[in-house]
């Protein structure tokens, strides 16, 4: 059996390279550029208006954005090959609109040459000006033939009017229809992070630049213990309360605390956690709790004291965070719990005079927390993973808060050295589940045809 | 019966173990109220932290409120004049024509303005603080741009308190922006001098430091230096130093004992600093910040919604309230490359059935401006050209052939030989309820005239996507803007269209070279006459309808005085208050 659980452990290494490659396609896909959430953080107002596009060239290059994304990439034959060089959307998809229309992206380069050539040498703001940045900036042959005709005949000449003639010759359109594969080799988005998060390395923010390890070993610690906590105070209440739920099936008790922790179950977290600042916290009201934060112990306080100060802020975030869970636990517990007080050997307990207290907790309790270590297996995620509405209402920098600033600014370090992290608990959270039954019922066994037996 | 009662005992049990534990946590300790008022500590609300306090990386709103009370400029607008003030400089610069198209400002230094080591502030150091923004560093990018107008600098040996900077670009907005970088100690931003060894000319062709190695350890310093927000690093002349900074959570400013300016007789906020300490807390929810105030945790707090600031109106027993015109915009922006909106009638009928008062009154509770232009000025007509009028919009819809053929209340037109129905999209940034509000008045008023308009929310790193992309149709934006000469080069040149801000792809000529005109050095009235008629013309053309400004909205404790509040960031001075 402990060779079924490292085996287990080392299939690991492909299923998290499978996830890293999931994850890594799914941001590519999400739309939203982190080079124009930078720069949409630093803008000032400047006379230079081609700075903006520097500026994400600049960045794109120092994060490696300008490079390809993975080691290769499936493209019609027309494509632009180098397409992820291009630092506005917009740039992007004209060279694949026109690249399409044409069939010849290399057409298309060419022209945007000769212009960007005849851009430079006339003055800006001239007629002429205008309409070659007008053919640069069409999205379509139509608008770019429009702008042409416009010119004049001297404007027109020098290779310019052959080239945009070559737009109209269909010889290349076949292109459209052919598939091709480009390899980028080892020089990619993918690859580089690969190699630093194997060198443990996990990147810098594209916020603030600090690296993403810092950053999470600065927000772990409070939502760890927000999550705990929450964990523990659920399962004191939800385990005694079940089992005695059970037992006195159909009883005030079952059904009081049924009705109310599918209440608590049906009301969302973010509606409670304010009702929560505004009735207990704010000053209209019961002022019994602060309402923001962790707290600030002057350093001269003594342990008590800040245990004091940082339990008084954390009361109403646990009790946000345990109060969803509390149905589930219940109902695991209790359905658990009654399957047991149904078998044979609790009936023989009890007629052997055995005490209630004994049959709950010494005999069937063992046998219905068989569905908490999988509750708690799959918990080792949440833990670390914290929630966001709880933490932006009590203004708590925990892993929530910075799970979602990452998202929101495209931070893709810090995106995906979390979901790395989730992954590699969740995996890690079922292999402990599986090794903890076999130590929690030593019938549970594994066999050499890998079936899973029970009893 | 018995185990019955036993359960009911256990029960009870676990009831009293919890409300002794409740109650023990929630003695909870006193507010800060008694002690901020001892200490004249001004505790302030902020949604998000600052991301660096570094004076090379300060960029978000935050970052710069609170580095305008650690380092000082050579000049800076007054909130009240609009005009400009000397901060470390007794003022303006005296700008001379020199030959060869080159423009010299030379500026004057206050001979009592110091560092906190005592050192005078003298032209060396407005020298070593331009060449440290000039540095070509990789995270400097943004301020070498800012910065690169500026040819060379020449310091009198004879005076050590005068300082000229050489260009050749002079423009409405170069006086201001001169003077406009920190001045930095060399002491706690390059104790080595290895800047010392640069010209200005040198630095601005370098592009990087990697073949030079002192540089490239300066470099180093200085990343580090902003990686971990080391405090004794981050010294300046302003009235405030840095006292404590919890990342997420809290930055704490103490006020200097010996500032230079303690004794100066100057009305400018610049020279205010009557709180001992300023705090600001970090609060991302505004129910929560609002909890806050009322509970005495802290005493300003800023950016409230108009609902939330009424019922702190209306409580004027305990709290004091402050509202101020923004200075900026909001607009509808009409992407002028769509093929529907490329008719500019169409792009005012759509003006027309905008409401802009009701907007103003219910969306903002009346906490808003109507604003027609975006740059503001006493000479400039703000009065809105299309103020609500359905008639007008259905005649102008007619009028370029939009008519319900098939009578479904909807209106069509044949483009490009198809029947196209007048079916727009709305776009706007999610979790903004102000501009869902606006996208749904202005749904069902374009309803009521056969135009259909769906309304379209996407998450903010989409909405920045599409809007550079031009991949919308209409859609929402806002800008606070400077009190500086206008600049209309990013909203409406053609340069700005195609993946800059010109998000309506706006191109034209005579906008353009109105543009060049307005950003040229001449005189204000000069100036007045040509942003008239652009003003004109883009009212006309139509690519943005500018529509208002809403009020920045404060609230206070009562224990909280001296608050002014001004149209421009930051709205109120921290520095200007006290208990």
């Amino acid at each position: 059996m402990l060779l079924y659980f490292i085996k287990r452990l080392f299939l690991f290494i492909p299923t998290l390279f499978i996830i890293t490659l999931f994850v890594f396609a799914l941001l590519q896909f999400s739309g939203g550029d982190p080079a124009l959430n930078a720069l949409e953080r630093s803008y000032q107002e400047s006379y230079d208006i081609s700075n903006d596009a520097k500026k994400i060239r600049a960045y794109r290059k120092s994060n490696n954005l300008d490079l390809p994304t993975f080691y290769f990439s499936v493209q019609r034959l027309s494509s632009c090959d180098t397409l992820y060089r291009f630092p506005f959307a917009a740039e992007r998809s004209r060279a694949e609109a026109l690249a399409y229309a044409t069939g010849d992206w290399s057409l298309i380069a060419r022209l945007d040459d000769e212009i960007k050539k005849r851009l430079n040498r006339e003055q800006s703001d001239t007629k002429a000006s205008h309409l070659l940045m007008e053919i640069l900036t069409a999205k379509s042959i139509t608008q770019i033939k429009a702008s042409f005709a416009q010119l004049s005949l001297t404007e027109r000449n020098d290779g310019l009017d052959e080239l945009v003639n070559e737009l109209n010759c269909n010889h290349w359109r076949i292109k459209n229809y052919i598939p091709t594969i480009r390899f980028h080799g080892i020089s990619n988005q993918y690859h580089l992070w690969l190699t630093e998060i194997l060198n443990g390395n996990f990147g810098n923010s594209y916020i603030d630049r600090l690296p993403v390890s810092i950053k999470i070993k600065e927000a772990l610690p409070i939502t760890l213990i927000i999550s705990l906590c929450a964990l523990l105070i659920a399962l004191c209440i939800a385990i005694p309360l079940g089992i005695y739920a059970a037992y006195y099936q159909n009883g005030w008790l079952d059904k009081i605390c049924s009705q109310l922790f599918f209440t608590f179950y049906a009301l969302p977290t973010f509606w409670v956690a304010t009702l929560l600042v505004v009735f207990f916290g704010a000053g209209d009201f019961l002022e019994w709790f602060p309402v923001y934060g962790i707290g600030n112990p002057p350093e001269e306080a003594n342990l008590l004291e800040k245990f004091k100060i940082y339990s008084a802020h954390l009361a109403l975030p646990i009790f946000c965070y345990l109060y969803g869970g509390l149905a589930y636990l219940f109902r695991h517990i209790r359905r658990s719990t009654l399957e047991e007080l149904k078998q044979d050997y609790i009936t023989s307990a009890m007629a052997k005079g055995l005490s209630i207290h004994a049959i709950l907790w010494r005999h069937s309790f063992k046998k219905s927390s068989f569905p908490l270590i999988t509750i708690l297996g799959s918990a080792l995620p949440a833990l670390i993973s914290g929630s966001f509405v709880i933490e932006y209402i009590f203004s708590i920098d925990g892993m929530g808060l910075l799970m979602l600033e990452a998202f929101f600014s495209r931070d893709y370090p810090m995106i995906l050295s979390l979901l790395l992290l989730g992954a590699v608990l969740t995996l890690f959270g079922m292999w402990l589940a599986d090794l903890l039954y076999s130590f929690a019922d030593p019938r549970v066994e594994i066999d050499d045809s890998k079936k899973y037996h029970k009893g | 019966m018995q185990s019955n009662q036993r359960s009911f005992t256990h029960l009870f049990r676990a009831l009293l173990l919890m409300l002794i534990f409740i109650n023990l946590i929630a003695c909870i300790p006193e507010s800060q109220d008694d002690k901020s008022n001892l200490l004249n500590k001004i505790i302030m609300r902020e949604a998000a932290d600052a991301k660096s306090l570094h004076p090379l990386t300060v960029r978000d709103a935050v970052g710069f409120k609170v580095a305008l009370f650690m380092y000082q400029s050579l000049v800076n607008i007054d909130y009240e004049s609009q005009s400009l003030v000397g901060v470390v400089a007794k003022g303006e610069p005296q700008i001379d024509s020199l030959p060869k198209q080159i423009y010299k400002l030379t500026y004057q230094l206050r001979p009592e303005a110091q560092f906190d080591n005592g050192r005078q502030i003298e032209a060396a150091d407005i020298l070593f603080s331009l060449k440290y923004y000039l540095a070509p560093f990789t995270f400097n990018r943004d301020n070498r741009d800012y910065y690169q107008f500026i040819d060379s600098v020449k310091i009198n040996k004879n005076n050590s308190t005068a300082i000229s900077f050489y260009t050749h670009q002079l423009n409405s907005r170069t006086k201001f922006i001169s003077g406009d970088f920190f001045i930095l100690p060399y002491e706690s931003f390059d104790p080595n001098r290895i800047l010392s060894n640069y010209s200005i000319s040198d630095l601005k062709q370098l592009v990087k430091t990697d073949s030079l190695p002192n540089l490239l350890q300066l470099e180093q310093h200085t990343d580090s230096s902003i990686k971990n927000a080391s405090i004794q690093d981050l010294k300046g002349s302003g009235p405030y130093s840095l006292l404590n900074w919890e990342k997420g959570k809290r930055i704490q400013l103490e006020k200097k004992s010996n500032w230079w300016a303690s004794n100066l007789n100057e009305q400018s906020v610049y020279f205010q600093n009557k709180a001992n300490q300023l705090q600001i807390e970090i609060i991302p929810d505004e129910t929560t910040a609002l909890s806050a105030l009322k509970s005495g945790d802290i005493d300003v707090l800023q950016g409230l919604s108009p609902k939330n600031y009424e019922k702190l109106q209306s409580d004027s027993s305990r709290f004091l309230t402050y509202e101020m015109e923004k200075r900026g915009y909001q607009y509808i922006g009409f992407n002028m490359n769509h093929p529907i909106l490329q008719e500019k009638e169409l792009r005012k009928a759509i003006a027309y059935i905008c409401p802009l008062k009701i907007i103003v009154d219910q969306v903002y509770y009346g906490k808003a401006s109507i604003s027609s232009v975006p740059y503001v000025s006493a000479t400039t007509s703000n009065e809105d050209q299309y103020a609500h009028n359905l008639q007008k919009a259905k005649n102008l819809l007619e009028s370029i052939d939009w008519k319900d053929v098939d009578n479904d209340g909807l209106l069509e037109k044949e483009i490009n030989g198809e029947l196209v129905e007048l079916e727009l999209e709305f776009l706007y940034n999610t979790s903004n309820d102000s501009r869902a509000a606006i996208g749904m008045i202005l749904k069902q008023e374009a309803k009521k005239v056969g135009i259909k308009i769906n309304v379209q929310s996407v998450e903010w790193s989409i909405y920045l996507e599409r809007l550079r992309n031009g991949n919308t149709t209409l859609f929402y934006y806002g800008a606070q803007t400077a009190p500086l000469p206008p600049d209309f080069s990013s909203l409406f040149h053609s340069k700005s269209a195609f993946g800059g801000r010109n998000f309506a792809q706006y191109q034209s000529i005579q906008a353009d070279s109105l543009i060049a005109i307005i950003n040229k050095n001449i005189s204000v009235d000069k100036r007045d006459k040509i942003v008239k008629a652009f003003y004109g013309l883009i009212q006309d053309e139509l690519p943005y309808y500018f529509m208002l400004t809403p009020y920045e909205l404060i609230a206070t404790s009562k224990k909280v005085k001296g608050l002014r509040i001004y149209s421009d960031r930051p709205y109120y001075w921290a520095s200007e208050l006290y208990k």
